[in-house]
C-alpha cells in the first residue's frame, strides 16, 4: 500500500535518532555558542550539556465570576463581553484589588448580613461585576435601561488615602470636580474616577501644565470623599466613550468590568 | 514496527497542535476588543454645518473670542479640529474655559458657579462585534443594536429648544455627580455634561443640562 507524501515528511520529522531529531549527520554533542572569550579547541575542558530551558510559569488568575453576574437580588447585569477599553492600565496601581458591591456587600445599605465596610469579606476574591446595579440612573447598557455607571473596587485593605491609583491611558485630566476626576483618553474614551482623596489629588495636579498624564502615572489615592455624602472606602470608576449602536451615534456609559478584568489579568502577570 | 507507531502517534499529535486541535477542556472564550469606526456626515449634516457657520450668534462670538488674547487661541485650536466645536454662546464663559482636542474628538471644560461643564463631541466611534441588546433579562437581540435608553421626562421648553437648535438623538442621564445629556448634530456624537456638589445641587438637574446643550454654538472646526 503507498503512504502519502504528507505522512512519509511527519515520520521524517518525528522519528528521532538517539542523537538527534534534526536529521543531520550524527556527530558531536552542540552546546551553546561561544560567548567571547571562551576557551575553545580540543585541549579545553569538556563542553557542558545546554541548560534546560524552565518552563513557562503558569499564568496567575484569581477566582471572578463573569460579566453581568451581579450579587443576589441587585438587578440584572450586562452579560456584554465586550472590552471596550482595550489595552487600559488596571486603574490601581498595585493588585491586590477587589471590584465588588458597596451597596450590596457588607457595611452596605443592602448588606447580605451583619459586618462593616471593612470585614475581610469584602477583601476578598472572588471580584463582582456592578455595573447595572439596582440604581435610579440611566443606563442605556443595562437590560432594565437603568443601573449603576461604574466599577467599585476596593483596594487592598480597608484604609484610606493609602492605596494609589493610576492613569487608565495617555491623556489629559480635563476637570477636578469636589470629588471627581475627568481623564480624558488620547484614544478619545473618558474615564471618571470618584471618591478619591480630593485634597491630594490638587496638590499632584496644582495647575493647568500638570494635568498632562501618563498611562499609569499616578492619580491620587482612594478614599471615600463624596461631597460631604458618607460612602465606602473605595473606587467609582466608569468609562464614558462614543458608541455606534447600530442606529445612530451616542455617547454612553460603556460596561467597566470586562475592560477591568482584561487589564487586571496582565497587572498579576507583570504585563500591566 | 513499535518506533514506526510511535513516530506516527508523534505526528499526529504535532499535526494537532499545529492546527490548534482541543486535546484537552476548552479555555473560556476571550473578550473582544470594541473597535473604532469614523462617524460619517451626512448631505443633510453638512448642510446644517454650513448653516451653523453663518448663524449670526456664533460668528458674533467668534468674533469677540479672536480680540481676547485669553481665548484667540482657543479659537485657532478650534478652528483646526476635525471635528465641529461646540462651546457655550457666553464670552465670560468662554473666557475660562480649556479646550483639548485629539484624534476626531474634543473636550472643553468650564466652571459656571460651582458646577463644572464637559462638552465632547466625536467624529468617531467605538463598536462591539459582539454586544447584545441588553433590552430585557435574557433575550437575545440583534448583534449589532444597542438598547439605547429611554429619554425621561424633561422640561417642554428646553426640549423644544433643543429640537430647534437640531439636536436628534436627545437622551438624558442623571449620574452620580450631575446629569449628562448626548445628543447628535453635524453627524457627530455630543455630550454635555454637568458635574456637581452632588445630586440635587442647584442648577444640576436635567432642564438645566438641556437647555445648556441647546444653547451650543459653533466655535469652529468639522472642516
Amino acid at each position: 500500500m503507498r503512504r502519502p507524501a504528507s505522512l512519509a515528511a511527519l515520520l521524517l520529522l518525528t522519528a528521532c535518532s538517539p542523537t538527534g531529531c534534526d536529521g543531520t549527520t550524527p556527530g558531536p554533542e552542540k552546546g551553546p555558542p561561544p560567548a567571547p572569550g571562551d576557551a575553545v579547541g580540543p585541549s579545553g575542558p569538556p563542553a557542558e550539556p545546554p541548560p534546560e530551558t524552565p518552563p513557562e510559569p503558569e499564568p496567575v488568575d484569581w477566582p471572578h465570576e463573569p460579566p453581568g453576574g451581579l450579587a443576589s437580588g441587585s438587578g440584572s447585569g450586562a452579560t456584554d463581553p465586550t472590552v471596550w477599553a482595550a489595552g487600559m492600565r488596571f486603574p490601581m496601581k498595585a493588585a491586590p484589588a477587589y471590584a465588588n458591591s458597596q451597596v450590596y456587600g457588607y457595611g452596605g445599605f443592602a448588606a447580605p448580613g451583619p459586618g462593616g465596610q471593612c470585614d475581610p469579606r469584602n477583601y476578598s476574591y472572588p471580584w463582582r461585576d456592578n455595573f447595572c446595579e439596582t440604581r435610579s440612573w440611566t443606563n442605556g447598557m443595562c437590560p432594565a435601561g437603568r443601573g449603576h455607571q461604574g466599577q467599585d473596587i476596593r483596594p487592598a485593605s480597608c484604609e484610606k488615602k493609602v492605596h494609589e491609583v493610576v492613569a487608565a491611558e495617555n491623556g489629559r485630566i480635563t476637570s477636578i470636580g469636589s470629588y471627581t476626576v475627568t481623564l480624558l483618553g488620547d484614544s478619545g474614551r473618558i474615564y471618571r474616577y470618584l471618591h478619591m482623596d480630593m485634597a491630594g489629588v490638587h496638590a499632584l495636579f496644582p495647575d493647568a501644565a500638570s494635568r498632562t498624564v501618563a498611562r499609569g502615572q499616578t492619580l491620587g489615592k482612594v478614599s471615600a470623599d463624596f461631597g460631604g455624602s458618607a460612602t465606602t472606602i473605595h473606587l467609582h470608576f466608569e468609562i464614558k466613550a462614543p458608541v455606534d449602536t447600530g442606529s445612530g451615534p451616542t455617547v454612553m456609559f460603556v460596561p467597566t468590568y470586562p475592560s477591568l478584568v482584561d487589564s487586571y489579568g496582565r497587572l498579576l502577570n507583570g504585563a500591566a | 514496527m513499535n518506533r514506526v507507531q510511535a513516530a506516527l502517534s508523534g505526528a499526529v499529535m504535532a499535526a494537532a497542535a499545529l492546527a490548534g486541535v482541543a486535546t484537552s477542556q476548552a479555555p473560556p472564550p476571550s473578550p473582544v476588543a470594541a473597535v473604532q469606526v469614523d462617524l460619517p456626515r451626512s448631505r443633510e449634516d453638512a448642510a446644517a454645518l454650513a448653516r451653523a457657520r453663518q448663524d449670526p450668534l456664533a460668528a458674533r462670538i467668534r468674533s469677540v473670542m479672536a480680540q481676547d488674547p485669553r481665548t484667540a487661541a482657543m479659537l485657532q485650536l478650534a478652528a483646526e479640529s476635525p471635528v465641529p466645536v461646540l462651546g457655550p454662546s457666553d464670552p465670560a464663559l468662554l473666557a475660562a474655559a480649556r479646550l483639548f482636542t485629539g484624534d476626531r474628538h474634543y473636550m472643553m471644560s468650564l466652571e459656571r458657579g460651582g458646577q463644572v461643564i464637559e462638552i465632547y463631541g466625536s467624529t468617531k466611534a467605538f463598536r462591539s462585534p459582539v454586544a447584545q441588546t441588553p433590552g430585557a433579562a435574557g433575550r437575545t437581540a440583534a448583534p449589532t443594536r444597542l438598547a439605547v435608553a429611554r429619554a425621561p421626562a424633561r422640561s417642554a421648553a428646553a426640549a423644544r429648544r433643543a429640537q430647534a437648535a437640531g439636536l436628534a438623538n436627545l437622551r438624558t442621564e442623571q449620574t452620580e455627580y450631575g446629569h449628562d445629556v448626548a445628543f447628535s448634530r453635524f453627524g457627530a456624537a455630543y455630550s454635555v455634561s454637568l458635574i456637581c456638589d452632588g445630586q440635587g445641587a442647584p442648577g444640576c438637574g436635567e432642564a438645566d443640562a438641556v437647555a445648556f446643550a441647546a444653547s451650543l454654538v459653533l466655535i469652529g472646526g468639522g472642516a
